[in-house]
């Protein structure tokens, strides 16, 4: 039979080459190939990474603190000469020092709440899909309730219980950004878990537990990463708004929205004071959207 | 019989196609050249990738954006490749049509049928909405379309998938095409309706002289159809012919390869074994014997070795005292194959239904996709199921490894009750069974590489098994079911159908499994990847003495790896028996269908053969009183939801109750028309 001698052709030249197994080039491997390859995308995380550099490593480079007053310069406006490069507030407080001080707490708010947002969203939007029946019922249900509170009400109450604390913030943010997060996971769960892969993981007998956190969570990461992304600018204007309305970040602690509140009631005389903080938030934030734009071309890839 | 190239409608000249892609430039089409005349029918066939749709789609300029061609396509004196796109809409749908493998995605699903099909006249030739209702209603009826004029105003979701197919062929006709080009149109479709379908697009093409080219992966189509055939492989064609040509003195090794994958069923029906039937009273009895031929090839060897197994079947477990009991409590019926020591699986009265909403205020009432199954599979033994869409047959796999709650009904797993078993006990049963899908591609866990999945049942049912003890064992699966240890760390997306079929092979048969279920395991591979499964499933079966469930909507892949048959249709048993006996003597007027309507690859028997056709189309499981479809004459006695009883007519040879063939049938069809020499 001729398919013999193509089967044993197979073997013989699977034997010559044994010696090595090929590595393969996974799905998410692809997608990172694929993002490589848009221009705007990496032009964002250049952007994004110059920013993170900047905010963690130049308060070191610069001779001024956030908090503590130049006596010499009050409401100096942004010169090289006298060393203030953004210029200083009324209080005589360097504004590049506190600007990067800023960016620095709206970047640990959006990766802290993100962080709780994915691993809150994704568990629970996983096993809502997966159980499925009374269980998807009732935790989906308890979603929409929480969707129907509105969340500036929901903020003032925690802090009117819990006091100001920052990381209380950090926390809110996440556990009302999580809510979005299932909803998503849960309509793809539903759709990975009609596949028949699924099928064949529990004909082959593995648990609920496995199958969720083996087979389908990661086949999530696509549309979780994209999410993820397009969520973080989403909480770095929430916490901004927070902080203007003054429930956020207090003095002499910053962030930009903070900063850029600030800068807002003074903006007739001292301008420079709304300016700086405002361009960093909107490069922060472009970025972060065309990484997620770019993440969601690659990983939609049509030949998936 | 070339044709000359006045003649010919479309006439294609050394056309490339090439496909700018990430990882370079693909040539998918070569320096292909394509002749058609009118009222001709030219078979391209090939495996996929091979080009072969590609090359039509250039020719028509559908193709996407990325692709590049070159070369001449005249039709009727114009080069198509010149023309603008305002150019080549004129001739699109009106002089040349197209018609697509899935009739679902075919049409436009918002729009009612009437408005698609006016559309296009209205398009191309600007006719008054009357005028072009008018000719839609008659294109419907010739393509015959029963009530037609209701037709008009449904949309596509409220037709059944044959009767889309014959919209979409009534719209390619609508504007009387000189050519029509049809992609796989009848590979989505069920035998029977694949059957229709052929024998009206036949009558269109000889009705109005309409060049016809076909394109298709199956060999027992082209014997049908085609007067010429051209074989593509790697975008070229290797070689072409007129079909007898090509069919029985092939030149190139891959035509001959493709035909030899092709499954044959091969029955000798041997008058003088005819058995005697079990019991005159029951039921009422065929009277014409096996009539329409099933061809006898005497090209390939007599038997295959499995087949012979089935011949010492002659001992008769079953007595008329059971099976009168059984009748009486309306139940199923008790069917042995061997000795009851070596039965692994025993299936009684299995049922499953589904609550189904079919409106808004309507009750939910019950589809009864399994309704009262009962059979046994004795070790070693191949159990093929077949059925059309619809008949439960994945569902009963599922219910059967309990990974689906059955309704009702005892699955018993070597004495034990599977259907009252506790997580551990289910836990060892799940061990022992495995199944294989349709879809290698989906069955494999995207997010994993192949080696991954493959030691996936390791560490279930062997958990003590270290990393290295792991590896070492898939390696060596790997070896057996013919895949090359380097694709270890690969991952399902990078590997072809076949391979990917094979890891699915592979993962079911890590745990050791004494039963191997597979769900139209070969459906969706090319047939020389499809023989090779089937072989290694035949090798697999022998080296650990499995047993096989295969099911499969394809006869003449069931006929070759099956020992014994069962017929579905609408979640209940219509025929069961060996495999030689169900051909050779098939009782059940849905069988006969069935049988008959299987294209065979050799032209001159596939155009001399009868083909049986039943009245109306495969009903629906929530249409009341559909399963009586085989039993009219008692459907005024008999409860709407009565399921006809099974009863054994030979030994080991049971069918369901059913009136005679002769008036089932709509009217014989005259034999296809002769091979143009």
């Amino acid at each position: 039979m001729i398919f013999r001698k193509a089967k044993l052709a197979i073997l013989e030249s699977a034997m010559e080459g044994a010696a090595e197994p090929v590595p393969g080039r996974s799905l998410f491997q692809d997608a990172v190939a694929r993002l490589i390859r848009n221009k705007a995308a990496v032009v964002s995380v250049v952007m994004l990474f110059l920013l993170i550099v900047f905010a963690i490593a130049g308060p070191w480079f610069i001779p001024y603190n956030y908090e503590d007053p130049d006596w010499a310069a009050f409401r100096a406006p942004p010169s090289l000469e006298n060393g203030h490069w953004f210029g200083t507030d009324q209080n005589g407080r360097d504004l590049l020092a506190r600007t990067l001080f800023g960016t620095r707490v709206s970047l640990l708010v959006a990766l802290i709440a993100t962080v709780v947002s994915v691993v809150i969203g994704v568990s629970y939007g996983a096993i809502a899909g997966y159980v499925g029946g009374r269980v998807d019922q009732a935790m989906m249900r308890f979603v929409d309730i929480m969707y129907a509170l509105p969340y500036i009400l929901f903020v003032i109450l925690l802090m009117v219980i819990f006091g100001r604390n920052v990381f209380l913030l950090f926390a809110a943010i996440g556990a009302l950004e999580w809510l979005t997060m299932a909803r998503i996971v849960r309509g793809q769960t539903l759709s990975i878990k009609q596949r028949e892969y699924i099928e064949a993981a529990r004909a082959s007998g593995l648990g609920t537990t496995a199958i969720i956190f083996r087979h389908i969570v990661p086949n999530l990461v696509g549309s979780v990463v994209i999410y993820a992304t397009l969520t973080i600018p989403e909480i770095v204007v929430v916490e901004s708004f927070l902080s203007y309305l003054g429930f956020g970040i207090q003095e002499p602690l910053t962030s930009l929205g903070t900063l850029i509140a600030e800068g807002a009631d003074v903006l007739e005389v001292l301008p420079w004071l709304l300016w700086f903080p405002a361009a960093f938030l909107v490069v922060l934030l472009l970025s972060l959207l065309f990484i997620g734009d770019g993440l969601r071309d690659a990983f939609d890839a049509r030949d998936r | 019989m070339m044709q000359s190239v006045e003649e010919a409608v479309l006439d294609i000249r050394d056309l490339n196609v090439r496909f700018q892609t990430n990882d370079g430039i693909v040539q998918a089409v070569r320096g292909v050249d394509v002749q058609v005349a009118a009222g001709e029918c030219l078979g391209v066939v090939g495996e996929s990738g091979s080009g072969k749709s590609q090359t039509f789609l250039a020719a028509m300029g559908l193709l996407a954006n990325n692709a590049t061609v070159s070369g001449r396509v005249e039709f009727l004196g114009q080069n198509l490749l010149e023309l603008s796109v305002r150019e080549l809409n004129a001739i699109r749908g009106r002089r040349i049509s197209m018609i697509f493998q899935d009739p679902l995605t075919a049409l436009t699903p918002h729009l009612r049928i009437g408005a698609q099909m006016q559309e296009v006249l209205q398009t191309h030739q600007r006719m008054s909405d009357r005028d072009a209702r008018q000719r839609c209603l008659q294109w419907l009826e010739n393509v015959r379309i029963p009530e037609a004029a209701h037709r008009l105003s449904q949309y596509p979701h409220e037709l059944s998938g044959g009767m889309r197919q014959r919209v979409m062929i009534a719209m390619a006709m609508l504007c009387e095409p000189q050519l029509l080009i049809a992609d796989e149109p009848t590979t989505a479709l069920d035998v029977t309706i694949q059957a229709e379908i052929l024998d009206l697009m036949d009558q269109l093409r000889r009705d109005h002289g309409t060049a016809v080219i076909l394109i298709t992966h199956d060999m027992g189509v082209v014997a049908r159809m085609c007067d010429r055939v051209q074989v593509m492989r790697h975008g070229e064609y290797v070689e072409q012919g007129s079909c007898e040509q090509v069919f029985y003195s092939a030149q190139h090794e891959y035509t001959k390869m493709l035909l030899d994958a092709v499954p044959r069923i091969q029955v000798s029906v041997d008058e003088a074994q005819e058995p005697m039937p079990v019991d005159e009273a029951q039921g009422p009895m065929p009277v014409d014997e096996t009539q329409e031929s099933m061809p006898v090839d005497e090209t390939q060897e007599p038997s295959e070795p499995d087949a012979s197994r089935q011949g010492d079947t002659s001992s008769l477990p079953q007595s008329d005292a059971t099976a009168l009991s059984d009748r009486a409590t309306g139940s199923s019926f008790d069917a042995q194959s061997g000795s009851a020591s070596d039965t692994i699986l025993r299936v009684r009265d299995l049922r499953v239904t589904f609550p189904v909403h079919t409106g808004w205020f309507a009750r939910k009432r019950d589809l009864r996709a399994v309704d009262g199954i009962g059979f046994d599979l004795a070790a070693g033994e191949t159990l093929g199921i077949v059925g059309e869409s619809g008949s439960g047959k994945s569902t009963l796999a599922r219910a059967i490894l309990q990974l689906i709650q059955p309704t009702s009904g005892q699955v018993n797993w070597r004495g034990q009750e599977l259907t009252d078993l506790g997580r551990q006990d289910l836990q060892k049963f799940r061990q022992d069974a495995q199944i294989v899908f349709q879809d290698p591609l989906a069955s494999l866990d995207p997010s994993m590489t192949v080696g991954d999945s493959m030691a996936e049942p390791l560490k279930v049912f062997e958990p003590g098994l270290d990393r290295q003890a792991r590896t070492r064992r898939v390696a060596g699966m790997m070896e057996r079911v013919g895949l090359p240890y380097t694709l270890i760390n690969r991952y399902p997306h990078e590997l072809s159908g076949g391979q990917n079929q094979r890891v699915g092979i592979a993962r079911a048969m890590m745990s050791r499994p004494r039963l191997l279920i597979c769900d139209e395991a070969v459906s969706a591979l090319d047939v020389s990847i499809q023989a090779q499964i089937l072989e290694l499933l035949k090798d697999l079966q022998q080296e650990f003495g499995l047993s096989l469930i295969f099911i499969s909507h394809d006869l003449s892949v069931v006929w070759e790896i099956s020992s014994r048959i069962l017929v579905m249709y609408l979640g209940s048993v219509v025929e069961l028996a060996s495999r030689d006996d169900l051909f050779a003597r098939p009782q059940h007027p849905y069988t006969r269908q069935l049988v008959s309507a299987v294209p065979v690859p050799d032209p001159v028997l596939e155009r001399a053969r009868h083909r049986i056709k039943l009245q109306g189309e495969l009903a629906s499981p929530m249409e009341a009183g559909a399963r009586l479809r085989f039993l009219p004459s008692r459907r005024a006695q008999l409860p709407i939801d009565y399921v006809p009883i099974l009863s054994e007519r030979f030994p080991n040879h049971f069918v369901a109750e059913h009136d005679p063939l002769e008036s089932l049938t709509r009217s014989q069809n005259k034999p296809a028309h002769k091979c143009s020499q």
